[in-house]
């Protein structure tokens, strides 16, 4: 049983030194890359989000509720260039990355 | 029993100080004291009084109930006579030695599930837990379930959301108290926000979620297993993720999911360290709707509040948010667990946690491999302790290691019986170094048994190095559920230039399983919220009248303070499902005017 134990116990250990090995960026990171959870409220919303990120190769386009739509692009700008079309456009769009969350086992 | 020995253990039980009194905190220890019977006291006389019993007791309008033996009795008061007069007025007679109110005690409800004598958490004795780490314990760190288990075991009337990579709902301890959703069409008791499907299966075979649903609801009191903080419970099991983690995406459906389908309760043992607003206005919505939000605090042993590591959704400001720290078996903060003065809301029980998981784990020692080739099977140091592997070359754990073999099409695979599972997963750990792109790695699996990589497919192919890390594989085995499944390697080279080539380590198959009666120990935070989530929904069913902010002020008001705690959560408390139950929430919106 203490061997077994003690088996165990070096798994662990070698998962936590595996952990930042190979593997997709969403394994490591805290967020999806590409992805994006945009809020715009609005019967026009998809189509306001389709002029809006068209050049960037829009993905995925999925309703989430409550005006929030997970948003993947086929070429990411990033955060602040997605910002700033929103800005120019006059519509009140929030744009945050779609973030990672670990269980606490 | 005798009336005799019944006689001693009743003057036993007059005049025993109580052990261990004051440890507990006034408020839990007043609640815990038996209940007087309102109209009788035991009365002990002494040895040369002239008057007997009866005679006492009719000089003081009360009558003799019951002698228990030559000393002692129970009188009966007359009618309406107060106790605590009625106590006074018999000190004061000289033939009475002592006297004290005739206590009423009630059997504590003790579950009859086998493994229940090593959920500390619920009740610790001090027990060790098997399968656990070795640990220091303190009796009577604890839920206190047993006497929260004398006043209510069934959470029924409240669904809890498990927000998580899937709940086994076929396992034996969970069956019976998942939430019904057949007539809003989820006859599977919730959703897979992941594959966007009916069936909340944890379809890696990873058990975190079953884990967590059973801490909150294992049928209790079957004969089987675990017990849940609630024996009978309406878990509603929703998938928001594999063994990688959860995105917000998933996060936002599911909680709309939770809350449209009237989940009192969503318990989320996860978190992150970026702040997310949309993760924090579904939060808030919930708050809006009355809906409780209990998650962990995190395991990085961190402080939350310092501005430089904050944790999500416990750091979230809403109300409705109660962020749990996990404490081990003497209530001293885990060694991992986060904290916050501010954020960090209450303690739970989160080390050696035993709960039900969704099916089988075989783990293998590598040995028994059907090997061709320069596979063979080894013990190698790896830095953390000498540990079997499957290696090719044979001279892989050497110093300096050897090279394999050119043009080498070696293969080593084994048979399991996977024959009625509905989800199988292979994970090992694999130190790889080939020439790149030209020798290869292979895994291969047959239903049919013999050769994988002659009878069955090709599922995976690897080449290059990863230097000396190891790299973790987690291999789906759908398709190969057979009582004959073979799983195999095979090292492939052309003529020219060789490298290390490859180790296996570690390789074990995780199950789910119908009629599963599967266990294992886990710890962290995701272990200690669960716990407050099954109290919340104790309380929310013993007081169906009550807000979100009564159950959570029950959760903390009745809390149980705890040295480890203090300053380091807002309450400095551990969660005590007794404590909360007792807790009696002041009116909210009552103004009053004292003359």
């Amino acid at each position: 049983m203490r061997r077994v134990r003690r088996l165990a116990l070096a798994l662990v250990l070698l998962a936590a030194v595996g952990a930042a090995g190979e593997g997709s960026a969403s394994d490591a990171g805290s967020y999806v890359p590409r992805e994006y959870i945009v809020t715009l409220a609005g019967a026009d919303a998809v189509q306001v989000l389709h002029a809006l990120y068209a050049e960037y190769g829009i993905e995925r386009l999925q309703p989430l509720g409550e005006g929030r739509f997970l948003l993947r692009l086929a070429r990411d700008p990033g955060i602040e260039t997605l910002r700033a079309a929103a800005e120019a456009s006059g519509r009140r769009v929030e744009l945050a990355r779609n973030f990672i969350y670990r269980y606490q086992r | 029993m005798t009336s005799a020995y019944a006689a001693v253990l009743f003057a036993l039980a007059l005049f025993a100080v109580p052990a261990r009194a004051g440890e507990r905190p006034a408020a839990i220890a007043a609640a815990r004291a038996p209940t007087p019977v309102p109209d009788e006291l035991l009365v002990r006389f002494k040895a040369e009084a002239t008057a007997g019993p009866a005679g006492v007791a009719q000089r003081l309008g009360d009558r003799l109930q019951r002698a228990l033996g030559a000393r002692y009795a129970v009188v009966k008061l007359d009618a309406g006579k107060p106790l605590a007069d009625a106590l006074a007025a018999y000190r004061a007679m000289p033939e009475v030695e002592a006297v004290q109110p005739n206590y009423r005690y009630r059997f504590l409800a003790v579950p009859n599930d086998p493994l229940y004598p090593q959920l500390w958490a619920l009740n610790n004795d001090g027990q060790p837990v098997e399968g656990g780490t070795p640990a220091a314990a303190i009796p009577g760190s604890d839920l206190d379930m047993e006497r929260a288990w004398n006043e209510i075991t069934d959470c029924t009337s409240v669904i809890v959301a498990v927000l998580d990579s899937g709940v086994n709902y076929l396992h034996q301890d969970l069956a019976g108290n998942l939430w019904d959703g057949t007539a809003a069409g989820f006859p599977l008791h919730g959703y897979d926000f992941l594959d966007d499907d009916n069936d909340p299966m944890p379809a890696d075979a990873f058990g975190h979620g079953t884990h967590v649903a059973a801490t909150i609801g294992a049928v209790g009191n079957n004969g089987l297993g675990v017990a849940g903080v609630c024996w009978r419970a309406r878990i509603m099991a929703l998938r928001i993720g594999d063994r990688r983690g959860a995105t917000t995406a998933r996060i936002v459906q599911a909680m709309q999911f939770a809350i449209e389908h009237g989940a009192r309760i969503v318990n989320l043992s996860l978190g992150g360290s970026e702040h997310d607003p949309a993760f924090e206005a579904e939060v808030e919505r919930a708050r809006r709707l009355g809906v409780l939000v209990v998650t962990a605090a995190g395991n990085e042993g961190a402080d939350n509040d310092d501005g430089a590591s904050p944790f999500f959704p416990c750091d979230f400001p809403q109300d409705n948010v109660v962020c749990t720290a996990a404490l081990d078996q003497s209530y001293n903060r885990a060694s991992f667990s986060n904290f916050g003065a501010v954020s960090v809301d209450v303690g739970a029980p989160g080390t050696n946690i035993l709960s039900a998981w969704p099916g089988r784990v075989r783990a293998d020692d590598l040995r028994g491999w059907v090997r061709t080739g320069g596979w063979t099977e080894a013990v190698c140091n790896f830095n953390l302790g000498r540990l079997p592997a499957l290696v090719n070359p044979a001279s892989w754990c050497a110093t300096p290691p050897g090279a394999y073999a050119a043009d080498a099409n070696d293969v080593a695979y084994k048979a399991f019986d996977l024959a009625g599972v509905r989800h199988a997963r292979a994970s090992f750990f694999r130190f790889l170094a080939t020439e790149p792109d030209v020798d290869f790695l292979g895994y291969a699996l047959s239903p049919a048994g013999g050769d994988p990589f002659a009878a069955g497919s090709v599922i995976a192919l690897h080449s290059g190095s990863a230097g000396t890390r190891p790299i973790e594989e987690s291999i789906d085995l759908d398709g190969c559920f057979t009582s004959s499944c073979t799983f195999g390697f095979r090292l492939q080279s052309n003529a020219t230039v060789a490298d290390r080539g490859v180790a296996i380590v570690g390789f074990r198959i995780d199950t789910v399983e119908p009629n599963a009666n599967a266990y294992a120990v886990l710890q962290g935070t995701s272990m200690a919220a669960p716990h407050v989530a099954g109290v919340a929904a104790l309380v929310w069913a013993y007081n169906p009248r009550y807000t979100y902010a009564d159950v959570r002020a029950a959760l903390i008001e009745g809390g149980e303070p705890v040295a480890a705690l203090a300053g380091t959560t807002a309450s400095g408390r551990a969660v005590n499902a007794f404590g909360a139950l007792q807790y009696i929430a002041p009116p909210a919106g009552v103004a009053a005017v004292v003359r």
